[in-house]
């Protein structure tokens, strides 16, 4: 199959609308008193039965990116600066609280990357499953316990029926990031937000809750915008990718014409940076020098203060650009796509 | 030796000004620092300032309420309420801080001795401070005061045995701490002897806690020296203590309640005084105190 | 649940014993002769041995511990030096007075104090937050008769709307609320700051948790993340706090009692002090250090209701 044939494929899935559209998303933070812009100017769009992967190394704005679709960035710290956010035919920044509140848990479903602590010491895993369905549902707590043990066994809980009333704290990581992907399909969502959600866990673990969520998304027809790291993850779950580097997406376009030919600089660094079977170890490249703070950040391409390719024009912003003869397969580098 | 303070130099100069940045910042700590000058000022110069003498009686003018010529208005004795309060200021700070430095410096040694040499030394002093931290402050200083006998040595001596065992937990606390730093170690291998690693090392980096914990345990001390006094067991009469004025002004509470107010709202400026001092420098040392 | 409590009971014992051996050494070892403390320094030599007697003073310092311990351990606090009766018919008919002063001092404390902080805490540095924390500094610097005689000015004195003086042996259980009013008031404060103070920072703690984040992306409102989710998560700590400070409370509550007259173990104390009686004295001191340790077991056992994790440990 040629990259332009996936491409085809991933980008026109049917006629119905995208799952999660997000136009031009800007999202800006607060650090000592300033706003810095953490998220600049993205837009992608995820559809019904399709996974797309954000990556990049921490601080690049994958979770905040998340947290803007989510409506759940924090007060005061964090804001939507510009941009639009249609998610399930609703647009959550035109949205009220309420609104963005109503839509979490019921349309939108999100999975957190510590399954330590992203579920409530004191409260039973099966009352925490249950909670949306009382919320959104307007069930009664018996019908809601009830199916929320079908959701445990679902997410394939051994022995689902007596752990209902057990606490996180007797459930194992991989367990209980089970308990949280059942929270976040309770109300059945559209959509899913998986932020990290394997870093946690032990390797074998982390290909069994990933088979699970792939199985999931297949019987459910989810939407997944999964947030990683790890280049591994995206080449087995994910449909297209999306590489954000400094709050900008510097390449995106289809996993498989993403591996074959990775464009951007900080893409190719970031697989030089991966171990694979293929290759001896010796040759992993770290990237030197690190993710500058916010305030430090370079205008301009972002990454020029780490970049091999710098030349002058890099002080200006690129734009992103399709490759020639890849109209879906997009960079943000004047180097790579003038 | 210039490698010896190299390694051994004590990390806490390094905070010092975003601390004083946290500390002015809050306000409250320069607000507690001037009330307890104040109040010290007025202590100290109690014979010049205070309007009469505290133990001048007068028979004609008792139980006056407050008037131009007595602010606070006279007591059961006719004497000046302004007056006594003021000496009464004397008395609470004395005793208060005489005991609680007496607490701060036994304390402290006894709990860098506890955490530095640990073993059998270490659990007996944990055990008994923590026998001794189960019974509250107050009756604990209730007892010993009645067992002794009231007097002013007594007093002290009662608030000091109260205060001790918490400056033992504090400074074995930090001591245990500071032992798990590098420059413990680089003091022991370039062969110091225990008492100067102890004193001239250890010591300086807990200070910052222990300090903290005074400002709090001078108002505790000042509150247990007023409440005995209320009780009957402060120095004994005549002279002026806050909570023996407070109680004389309680017998005739019906009649004259401003005998009991003034001396009452002087102990609260001297507790707010010291808890803002206290919490301030606690938020100004503490880095972890969330801005 | 039950083994739990025995284990906790167990681990109780040598807390107790200790608590027990500093009593009994604080009455004989300190300096100073207690006879002459009780009697006077003009009393004869006869009196004071045949008060040494008395006392069992005379008996080697081992013996007396033993007898001590056992008299303890059969419930006999031994009998008044003044008034000759048993000093645990006395405690036993005050108890209930202090009890009642203490738990219904818990009671307002928690009732207002957990909602302040919860408030004071989701709204930072807003209003409700600068009550919060004079509320707690007032509480945590007023000397409890300071206050209560304050309290006593203004609501008996002034406005006449509580009793000067708090009888309490009425049958009327609405005069007897009203002569409880202002004690259990004086007292709660002193509650409410602890607890108002612990409720916020584990409040400020807890909404930065991942589970309170859980909590918002199912779509919760602020109120059950609020209220369910970071509450019940802050209840350990504050149970911690209001169990150490139970020590505090139980000196306070013998201040109060004072103040406002109320019969219960503060004028108990005061009695045995104003009469030099050292047997009740000694007995009142066993009294609190037993009330101390079962206040620990209390809280221990508390935590069991609000952390599953002891429970199911």
């Amino acid at each position: 199959m040629s990259a332009l044939a996936a491409v085809a494929v991933v980008e026109s899935p049917s006629s119905e609308p995208a799952a999660i559209a997000v136009d031009g998303l800007t999202t800006s933070i607060r650090i000592a008193g300033n706003w810095y812009d953490a998220v600049r100017d993205v837009s992608f769009t995820v559809s019904r039965r399709e996974t797309l992967a954000l990556v990049g190394e921490s601080g690049c704005g994958k979770s905040l990116t998340a947290l803007s679709v989510m409506g759940l960035l924090p007060a005061g710290v964090g804001r939507i600066s510009s941009g639009r956010i249609v998610v399930d035919g609703v647009d959550m920044t035109a949205a009220t609280e309420a609104g963005r509140q109503a839509m979490r848990g019921d349309r939108i479903g999100m999975i957190f990357q510590e399954p330590m602590t992203s579920l409530n010491p004191v409260l039973p895993v099966g009352f925490q499953i249950a909670e949306a369905l009382i919320e959104h549902r307007g069930m009664n707590r018996r019908a809601a316990q009830k199916r929320a043990l079908e959701l445990m066994e679902l997410v394939r809980i051994p022995a689902a029926g007596q752990r209902l009333d057990a606490y996180p704290h007797q459930f194992s990581g991989g367990m209980r990031q089970r308990v949280m992907i059942a929270i976040a399909l309770a109300c059945s969502p559209k959509v899913l937000i998986a932020d990290e959600p394997t870093t946690a866990l032990d390797v074998t673990i982390q290909a069994q809750v990933l088979a699970l969520l792939a199985d999931l998304q297949a019987r459910e027809g989810l939407a997944v915008l999964l947030i990683t790291h790890n280049l591994g993850v995206v080449a087995s779950v994910a449909d297209r990718v999306m590489v954000m580097y400094g709050g900008d997406v510097v390449e995106s376009g289809p996993v498989k014409a993403f591996f074959r030919r990775p464009t951007h600089p900080y893409s190719e660094a970031l697989l030089a940076a991966m171990p694979r079977v293929d290759r001896p170890s010796e040759a992993l490249a770290p990237i030197p020098g690190q993710v500058p703070t916010l305030p430090d950040m370079p205008s301009g391409c972002r990454y020029q203060s780490r970049c091999p390719l710098r030349i002058e024009k890099c002080a200006e912003r690129p734009p992103l650009n399709p490759l020639p003869g890849a109209p879906e397969h997009r960079v943000r580098c004047w180097v790579r796509a003038p | 030796m210039s490698a010896a303070a190299a390694v051994a130099a004590p990390p806490v100069a390094i905070a010092a000004p975003s601390a004083w940045k946290r500390a002015t910042r809050s306000g409250g700590l320069a607000i507690g620092l001037v009330l307890v000058v104040a109040m010290a000022l007025i202590a100290l110069l109690a014979p010049w300032i205070s309007p009469y003498d505290p133990d001048a009686q007068d028979v004609i003018m008792k139980l006056e309420p407050p008037s131009a010529e007595h602010w606070f208005g006279t007591d059961a004795f006719g004497r000046d309420v302004l007056s006594r309060v003021i000496w009464g200021s004397r008395v609470s700070l004395f005793v208060g801080t005489v005991a609680t430095l007496a607490g701060v410096l036994i304390g402290t040694i006894i709990g860098i001795i506890s955490g530095y040499y640990g073993g059998i030394v270490d659990k007996l002093i944990t055990a008994a401070t923590d026998v001794l931290l189960s019974f509250p402050q107050l009756i604990m200083g209730l007892i010993l005061v009645a067992v002794l006998g009231p007097t002013l040595f007594n007093l002290i001596l009662a608030i000091t045995i109260t205060a001790v065992p918490a400056f033992i937990r504090v400074a074995r606390g930090s001591t245990l701490a500071m032992k798990e730093r590098d420059f413990i170690d680089a003091c022991r291998a370039l062969g110091f002897g225990d008492l100067r690693i102890m004193f001239l090392h250890v010591m300086p980096n807990i200070m910052d806690e222990v300090v903290v914990m005074g400002s709090l345990w001078l108002a505790a001390a000042i509150r247990t020296e007023s409440t005995l006094a209320f009780i009957g067991l402060g120095v004994p009469p005549p002279t002026a203590t806050w909570g023996g004025i407070i109680r004389e002004g309680f017998d005739n509470l019906l009649d004259a309640p401003w005998l009991s107010v003034f001396p009452s709202l002087a102990i609260l400026a001297v507790m707010i005084a010291l808890n803002l001092v206290g919490d301030g420098l606690r938020d100004a040392t503490d880095p972890r105190t969330p801005q | 649940m039950l083994r739990f409590i025995a284990k906790r009971l167990l681990l109780a014992l040598p807390t107790l014993w200790a608590v027990l051996t500093l009593v009994f050494l604080l009455v004989r070892v300190v300096p100073g002769d207690p006879t002459i403390i009780v009697l006077g320094d003009q009393a004869s030599p006869a009196a004071r041995e045949q008060l040494r007697q008395r006392l069992g003073l005379d008996k080697p310092l081992l013996v007396q511990y033993g007898e001590f311990m056992v008299q303890i351990a059969q419930g006999d606090l031994g009998r008044s030096l003044v008034t000759n009766r048993p000093i645990s018919a006395d405690v036993a008919a005050v108890l209930p007075y202090t009890i009642e002063l203490t738990l219904a001092a818990l009671f307002i404390g928690s009732l207002i104090g957990v909602p302040l902080g919860v408030v004071a805490a989701q709204r930072r540095d807003g209003f409700v937050d600068w009550l919060a924390r004079i509320v707690s500094l007032a509480g945590l610097s007023f000397p409890a008769f300071v206050s209560g005689i304050l309290l006593l000015i203004a609501f008996a004195v002034e406005l006449r709307w509580f009793p000067v003086i708090s009888t309490v042996n009425t049958s009327d259980p609405l005069e007897r609320l009203r002569a409880l009013a202002l004690p259990a008031i004086n007292l709660g404060l002193i509650m409410v700051a602890y607890v108002t103070r612990v409720t916020r920072s584990g409040m400020l703690k807890a909404l930065s948790e991942d589970y309170v984040r859980t909590a918002r992306a199912k779509g919760l409102p602020s109120r059950l993340v609020v209220w369910r989710h970071a509450l019940r998560n802050v209840l350990i700590p504050v149970v911690t706090v209001i169990g150490l400070y139970l020590g505090v409370l139980i000196g306070n509550a013998v201040l109060t009692e004072i103040v406002f007259n109320r019969p219960g173990l503060g004028k108990l104390i005061v009695s045995a002090l104003n009469q030099r009686d050292y047997a009740l004295l000694q007995g009142l001191m066993v009294v609190t250090a037993l009330a101390i340790v079962f206040a620990n077991i209390l809280t221990d056992l508390t935590y069991g209701l609000v952390d599953p994790r002891v429970k199911t440990a």
